[in-house]
């Protein structure tokens, strides 16, 4: 007997020495830790990847593009008639991306890295106000808390824009900050590391710096614009009128002033003619054999679009939507009789420039635009006009770019001739509503490019007059103010969703919209 | 390892001295047949002293000469012995008919007697499970034991099953059986497949955790041990088999055949609203079969040397009903089983040796599988050490139609299944007209007729999935005995799978012509311009290891008897996969990762897991007719956080043999047998995610998001689920009482079992919201109930010299409910449906599990009529989704019956399952193209949807008036392509309850007296056998077997496309024995 305790008490002592040996569940298959760098260029892809084509329904409801005659069409998309999940996957793409610019912000805290703080602030402001300008009040201050908060409460909407506005505020300090890091503290790796993995300003982009120095001055220069972006998104409400100029104030103080010509903040990781490694928005329209996708089928032009740049002989309307012989076509957004898509223009090659081409985040015409506004509103000191044409030059010239169908054609010349037509809403001295010349152009410039700006200009200003679909089902002969809360947020975390009534699309407006 | 084998030196020394002062008889305990007789009694005439057998009928005791001894045992008549001279007597013993004295394997690799247990088990032999020939062991279990449910989910050379015993207890985890096979746990039920059914003498189901326990967590959804043949004493024994088998489409979605193509969507219609012919549509929304001579597809440019086009030729077809299914599949597979075995043994040792060759035809051409098994299995003894091994070696090819291509295809992973191409072409397409796709203009995939789809012939030729897998599996089993009432055990097995798989698609440069899409239709040439050649490579290596180390103790003392045994288990699982994946190479028809054109997808995985176990188990028998059993595992696991890692397996049971304890009972008559057993236990199961073991989950990983790396870039992003570092295992507490009882002398068993089990602590993925920056956050949650009730009856109902006639009924009803899911959810969504069809396959509180959700017509909910729009007459589909039943069956009844007349025996199975409700996918896809059944059903006239209602002046009316405005397909707004396909999933909902008909074999054994003129054949044996040879199901579920499942995970219950058609088996067999 005493020998069979031995046996066991020698057997339990080798299962003790095991327990060692069980530690072998660290992960060799994935990182559990990465440095911050790495996530940022995950996350500006992300990002750039989720504007390209997320919420592809709004260049459908404001005159862009159409469905095409050969496919059975997206019933909710033409009748208005939205349920709340036709937004799910965009809204869990822009908040599961956002995580990202979390964690830098994070590790960027602790470790001193204030760069990453910075962007990290940019971007969160890019990412929140894009998702209040669709669905209002959203969950923030809670948001990012999953070990501690799964059910964040949604919070007011001007108080959510409030704060972004004094996030991109503070953005300015740690890119200062992060001036005097790189030119003292960082050594020439991690100075190296972190320009080639800002897929923005990076000096690897041909808009980019490699100097830390003039690298900050661009971001501050996205910082102040995409403030600026906000302060105008709030032209209409009255009482955030002395919010507005004392901001705009600030921004002008701190002296590096917002993105110029040839400036955009776009996103270049280095797209290449591979499956998931192109251009997203390029890669929406043609596979990497060179063949196109239904999407590129499916999506054709909008005759309200065609018509404008025909009506404004505006040969931007050859880049914004393929040629179908000498000219372009479109049909009505949900026309039950819309033609094949041998008769009508698909997106055109000012757009589908190529696999590698830059994805925009923030154009520098919108930027332009935008500065005319606040120049027009008397926000600003400049001169609205020269913004204004600038802002049409930029956009001709981003079209015009790499596009070699038409052979030698130069933009700087056709947007001059177009600008001094004569025509009101395209000559600005021709035109009697400035603010509506700088809205109508806007429109115009942001084709397939930033529909969710345009359907906030739209949706803020009336500006320009769009017709509502042609569908003989539609719901309400309006076009929609707002998306509808996410079935997937009311899934899992209904109690904290304010509830909207009947047609909320129609009638529950974002705060700005007053 | 060094410390044990010391210490077996010091065991085997110090009972060595003990041995020799004492004189001892030893022997063998036999039937009539030769066969060991197990745990007889064994007591020296007129005294206490006794030992018993063990399971091989080898029993030692200490005598004298002159002294008598006496045997005894259930299931044997009492027999006396003198002891002799010598030191060794075999004895020979008369068995009594009975069923309930038959060796039962428990866990572990116990051989015990089943009346000692206090659990449900179940016993299949070789002879029952082969009785028609499976190439697949686990549709060999079908229908025969209570409790145990297979499903063949899908239907091909290689068939996967789906293998549950006592339901389901895991939300999200496994729920499928462990497999032991001669002792080596495997967790991957799959490895089923890998067996020869031939070389398998028994499959015993450990039902519930009870009677598992030991095992540990792989074990908690109960366990199915597979011996293997081992060689028996006496003159080898040589045995050739062969069986060869038919398979024939059985069943498809019934369709209709009176409605043509060339007709159908778009814009295609006249001023007059007729429609224009479109003679290359998908959909068969065309005019009724007239049989004239009509033109498919629009016409082939044929061209001029110089490049113009020299004319069009047509491809002119009867318009008329060819049933293009069952005419792809008209050719029956044919299934080859060749087997040899050569078995023989002395008293020393025993040895086997299997081999298989298995050559399984699909009735989709081409399709082919091919297993080759070979098994070593021996045993030997040297005095008190006694080493067993098995080895067995198999190898698989399967060779298998790949996907098609499509408008959109890419990678091989895109494209349609062959059979969605097949079952959607249009009825009065000569499909077997199209196999030459090589030379003929009409068949070849710029000519074919069909714009959206694939010439499936070409499918065929060119888009191949082969997988090879290698396997071996050693075991060793060495044991020593240290003295009459002390053995020692050490058990490695190792299994070993290397697999090999190859999915090639060929490429396509379409004709300018085909590209210019002269009929404007978005066709697939011009969509795609080019198909590029593609291939996907994976190696996958997996090994285990499993090591039991046992000390083993049975002694008796006077009435009482103990056995007792303490283990310790070490077992290790490691996998490594590497894939590559090339979407555009070089050449066409040369499939070398080497020519791809840009950068080839690659991936690398690594999964390692380990355990460590220590285990005892005590069986107390007072008397031979009351014995308790307790049990407890300690397991430590490294896929868990060290602070959680530790968890135990505590169980016990109670078995009492009333007849045999209360007197006047003995040798009753009419109630020979009598016992009531009781068990309770708790097992854990570790359920974490998706990755292989469960390793690796505890902590959230960085992973390169879609494209990254883009060259020297990296980049990476937090996974969006949040896993949980202190994550527990899923506690499942089980309780079983149970009786058994034999009657007439055991002619008539029955034996039936109540279960319950409680399963808390699930570990759920909780849906969050996305603005957490996760979608998914796991979390331990959530409480099942399962609760059955299994009653097996067997009974021998003639016995005469020329007949025996016996028949067996099993049944289990099961009841299951989700107790609570998360904290404030109430449901959980396990998989969606294909097809468009909104909903799913849910866990929902309160109900049982798991259910179907899905949409219906919008209806008045006062009444429960459709109401429809006043103007169309179209119903539309309320988006809030509803639950249309448990997808598990809640009754199953299994019936087999065997009659044996001289040397013929004929043996039939049929089972019943019913109680569950199936959605049928692939509904929607048919509709859409016009093929299904019901859309013709009015003829495809406008009609009056019944039971409707529509909105009129402010309140819902009766609908008498409003047809819907297009029944066919008029101007791509028809009524069964459009409204049946926005979404609707309710009509597609069927009753899942069927009879099968799945096993019936008649075999005659060619009497000795032909065979004596070539007396080196001992035995001949000749069979028909067939299998699913009759299905009957309710007249509503015109679609297909419900048997079938998109998932042979938990979400069972929706089948679609993506399953091969059901087969029905013919097959005859011939085996011969010298």
């Amino acid at each position: 007997m005493k020998k069979l305790l031995i046996a066991i008490l020698v057997g339990s002592l080798a299962v003790v020495s095991c327990t060692k040996s069980l530690n072998i569940n660290n992960n060799p298959n994935q990182p559990t830790s990465v440095t911050p760098n790495v996530v940022l260029s995950a996350a500006l892809v992300g990002s750039a990847a989720n504007v390209s084509f997320d919420y592809p329904n709004l260049p459908c409801w404001l005159g862009y593009w159409s469905r095409s005659g050969n496919y059975v069409p997206d019933v909710q998309t033409e009748t208005y008639n939205i349920a709340n999940d036709y937004t799910n996957t965009e809204w869990g793409n822009i908040y599961t991306n956002m995580k990202n610019y979390i964690y830098i912000e994070r590790v960027g805290q602790t470790s001193g890295l204030p760069f990453y703080v910075g962007v990290a602030k940019v971007m969160k402001a890019y990412n929140m106000s894009t998702l209040v300008d669709l669905y209002n009040n959203v969950p923030y201050s809670d948001a990012f808390k999953v070990g501690t908060e799964v059910q964040p409460k949604f919070d007011d909407a001007q108080t959510i824009y409030n704060d972004l506005v004094s996030e991109l505020d503070s953005s300015i300090i740690y890119f200062e900050n992060a001036k005097t890091y790189y030119t003292t503290v960082a050594t020439s790796t991690t100075i190296n590391t972190d320009n080639q993995y800002d897929v923005v300003y990076g000096g690897g982009r041909p808009n980019g710096s490699s100097d830390p120095v003039g690298r900050m001055t661009l971001w501050e220069q996205f910082a102040n614009t995409l403030e600026l972006k906000l302060l105008i998104h709030q032209s209409q409400v009255s009482s955030q009128q002395t919010f507005i100029q004392t901001e705009i104030a600030k921004i002008v103080a701190n002296g590096f002033g917002f993105i110029g010509a040839g400036q955009s903040a776009n996103v270049n990781p280095g797209y290449q003619p591979s499956t998931g490694k192109d251009n997203p928005f390029y890669g929406n329209f043609y596979a990497v054999t060179g063949s196109t996708t239904p999407t590129q089928n499916y999506y054709r032009a909008e005759a309200t679009g065609v018509n404008f740049y025909i009506n404004t002989v505006d040969n931007r309307g050859f880049f914004f939507y393929s040629a179908v012989g000498n000219s372009i076509a479109g049909n009505h957004e949900g026309d039950p009789a819309s033609l094949p898509n041998s008769n009508i223009s698909a997106v055109g090659p000012g757009l589908l420039k190529g696999y590698t081409q830059d994805q925009l985040l923030l154009s520098d015409f919108e930027s332009l635009f935008l500065q005319a506004e606040a120049v027009q509103r008397g926000w600003l000191s400049g001169n609205a006009q020269t913004l204004y044409q600038n802002a049409i030059t930029a956009n001709y010239v981003y079209l015009y770019n790499g596009v070699t169908v038409y052979g030698p054609i130069d933009p700087n010349a056709d947007a001059l001739a177009y600008y001094t037509s004569g025509l009101a809403d395209v000559d600005w001295t021709a035109s009697p509503n400035k603010l509506e010349a700088i809205m109508t152009q806007k429109w115009a410039a942001l084709n397939g490019i930033n529909w969710t700006e345009a359907w906030t200009d739209y949706r803020r200003t009336g500006i320009p007059n769009l017709p509502i679909t042609s569908s003989p089902t539609h719901l309400v002969p309006q076009i929609p103010v707002r998306y509808l809360y996410p079935q997937v947020e009311l899934n899992t975390n209904g109690a904290n969703v304010p509830k909207l009534g009947n047609n909320a699309q129609f009638t529950a407006k974002i705060f700005w919209n007053q | 390892m060094r410390k044990f084998l010391t210490l077996l030196g010091v065991l085997v020394l110090s009972s060595v001295l003990v041995l020799a002062q004492q004189k001892n008889v030893t022997g063998r305990v036999t039937d009539a047949q030769g066969q060991p007789v197990p745990f007889a009694t064994i007591r020296i005439k007129g005294t206490k002293v006794g030992t018993s057998a063990d399971a091989d009928g080898n029993y030692s005791i200490k005598a004298k000469e002159g002294e008598t001894l006496v045997i005894s045992g259930t299931g044997i008549s009492t027999k006396e012995f003198p002891v002799g001279a010598g030191g060794v007597l075999d004895m020979q013993v008369i068995r009594k008919e009975t069923a309930l004295t038959e060796v039962v394997v428990t866990s572990l690799g116990v051989k015990r007697q089943a009346k000692e247990l206090g659990y449900s088990t179940a016993k299949i032999s070789n002879k029952e499970l082969n009785q028609a020939k499976v190439v697949d062991l686990s549709t060999g279990l079908q229908g025969k034991v209570s409790g145990l449910q297979v499903n063949l989910t899908n239907n091909d050379v290689d068939p996967t099953t789906r293998i549950v015993l006592r339901g389901n207890r895991s939300i999200t985890g496994n729920n499928q059986a462990l497999i032991v096979v001669d002792g080596v746990p495997i967790d991957d039920v799959s490895y089923i497949t890998k067996v020869n059914p031939e070389d398998v003498e028994t499959v015993n189901t450990l039902k519930g955790a009870v009677a598992a326990a030991v095992y540990g967590s792989k074990a908690s959804n109960g366990v199915l041990i597979i011996t293997t043949k081992h060689g028996t004493r006496g003159k080898p024994t040589i045995t050739i088999g062969d069986a060869v088998q038919w398979n024939t489409l059985s069943y498809y979605p019934k369709l209709q055949n009176t409605f043509g193509s060339y007709g159908g969507e778009g814009s295609y219609t006249n001023p007059d609203g007729t429609v224009l012919n479109v003679p290359y549509e998908n959909q068969s929304y065309g005019p009724v079969f007239n049989g004239l001579r009509t033109p498919l597809g629009l016409g082939v440019p044929v061209f001029n040397p110089d490049g113009t086009v020299a004319r069009l030729d047509t491809n002119m077809v009867d318009f008329n009903y060819k049933n293009p299914v069952k005419s792809f599949f008209k050719k029956p597979g044919i299934t080859n089983q060749l087997d040899i075995s050569y078995s023989s043994g002395d008293d020393r040792g025993t040895f086997y040796m299997g081999f298989q060759d298995a050559v399984v035809n699909g009735i989709t051409p081409k399709n082919q599988s091919r297993r080759d098994n070979i098994r070593l299995n021996g045993s030997r003894i040297y005095g008190r050490f006694k080493a067993e091994y098995s080895l067995g070696y198999n190898q698989k090819v399967t060779d298998v139609a790949g996907l098609s291509y499509n408008q959109t295809s890419g990678s091989v992973f895109t494209g349609r299944p062959l059979y969605f191409e097949v079952m959607n072409t249009p009825g009065w397409i000569p499909i077997n007209d199209f196999k030459n796709w090589q030379t003929d203009m009409f068949s070849d995939p710029n000519g074919y007729f069909n714009a959206y789809a694939t010439n499936p012939w070409w499918t065929v030729d060119n888009s191949r999935n082969k997988v090879n897998t290698y396997d071996i599996l050693g075991n060793v089993n060495l044991s020593f005995k240290i003295n009459d009432w002390l053995n020692l055990t050490d058990r490695i097995g190792v299994t070993q799978t290397t697999l090999e798989q190859k999915i090639t698609r060929a490429g396509i440069t379409f004709a300018p012509w085909a590209i210019a899409d002269p009929w404007q239709a978005g066709n697939i040439p011009s969509s795609l311009q080019y198909l590029a050649p593609a291939e996907f490579d994976e190696t996958f290596f997996e090994q285990r290891i499993n090591n039991d180390a046992i000390l083993a103790f049975d002694r008796t003392f006077g009435k009482f008897n103990f056995k007792a045994m303490a283990g310790v288990n070490y077992a290790q699982r490691y996998r490594r996969t590497i894939a590559l994946q090339g979407d555009a190479l070089q050449f066409p028809g040369f499939y070398n990762i080497s020519s791809v054109l840009g950068t080839p997808g690659y991936g690398e995985s690594m999964f390692k897991q380990r355990e460590y176990s220590i285990y005892e188990d005590l069986t107390v028998g007072y008397s031979e007719f009351l014995f308790l059993h307790l049990s407890n595992r300690d397991e430590w696991n490294s896929v868990l956080d060290p602070s959680q890692r530790h968890f135990r397996y505590p169980g016990g049971d109670i078995s009492f043999i009333f007849t045999q304890a209360i007197e006047s009972l003995n040798n009753n008559r009419i109630l020979s047998f009598g016992k009531i057993r009781a068990g309770i236990s708790q097992v854990a199961n570790i359920n974490l995610g998706t990755n292989p073991y469960g390793a690796y989950s505890l902590v959230n990983t960085f992973v390169p998001p879609t494209g990254f790396p883009f060259g020297n870039l990296g980049g990476y992003s937090q996974s969006n689920t949040y896993l949980n570092p202190l994550i527990k295992p899923e506690i499942t507490t089980a309780q079983e009482v149970g009786f058994d009882l034999g009657f007439l002398n055991n002619r008539i068993n029955l034996s039936a079992a109540y279960y319950h089990s409680i399963t808390k602590d699930q570990t759920l993925t909780a849906q969050i919201s996305p603005a957490t920056g996760f979608t998914g956050k796991v979390v331990n949650a959530g409480q099942i109930t399962n609760k059955g009730l299994e009653l097996d009856v067997n009974a021998t109902v003639i016995k005469t010299k020329d007949w025996t006639w016996q028949v067996g009924v099993n049944y289990a009803h099961y009841q299951n409910r989700v107790d609570e899911l998360l904290p404030g959810v109430n449901e959980l969504q396990l998989s969606g449906f294909t097809g468009g069809i909104s909903g799913g396959i849910y866990a929902i509180k309160g109900l049982p599990y798991p259910v179907i959700k899905t949409t219906d017509w919008l209806r008045d909910s006062a009444n429960g009529k459709i109401i429809v729009d006043p103007v169309t007459g179209f119903p539309s589909v309320d988006p809030n989704t509803k639950v249309y039943g448990n997808t598990n069956p809640t009754d199953i009844l299994g019936i087999t019956t065997s009659v044996s007349y001289k040397g013929f025996t004929f043996s039939a199975v049929a089972d019943y399952r019913g109680g569950n409700q199936i959605m049928n996918e692939l509904g929607t896809q048919l509709d859409f193209t016009g093929i299904s059944f019901h859309s013709a059903e009015n003829a495809r006239q406008r009609m009056i949807i019944p039971n409707s209602e529509y909105m009129s002046g402010g309140k819902l009316v009766p609908n008498n008036s409003v047809a819907v405005q297009n029944g066919g397909n008029i101007s791509g707004a028809g009524f069964w392509p459009t409204v049946y396909t926005s979404g609707i999933g309710s009509v597609y909902v069927t009753s899942a309850a069927f009879w099968k008909l799945r096993e019936v074999s008649l075999t005659y054994e060619i009497p000795g007296s032909v065979l004596s003129h070539v007396n080196w054949i001992k035995r001949a044996v000749v069979g028909i056998n067939g299998r699913n040879l009759l299905m009957l199901r309710p007249k509503s579920n015109f679609w297909s077997d419900p048997e079938f499942s998109d998932n042979n995970g938990n979400a069972v219950g929706s089948t679609s496309e993506y399953q091969n058609p059901p087969t029905r088996i013919f097959g005859a067999s011939l085996n011969l024995t010298f």
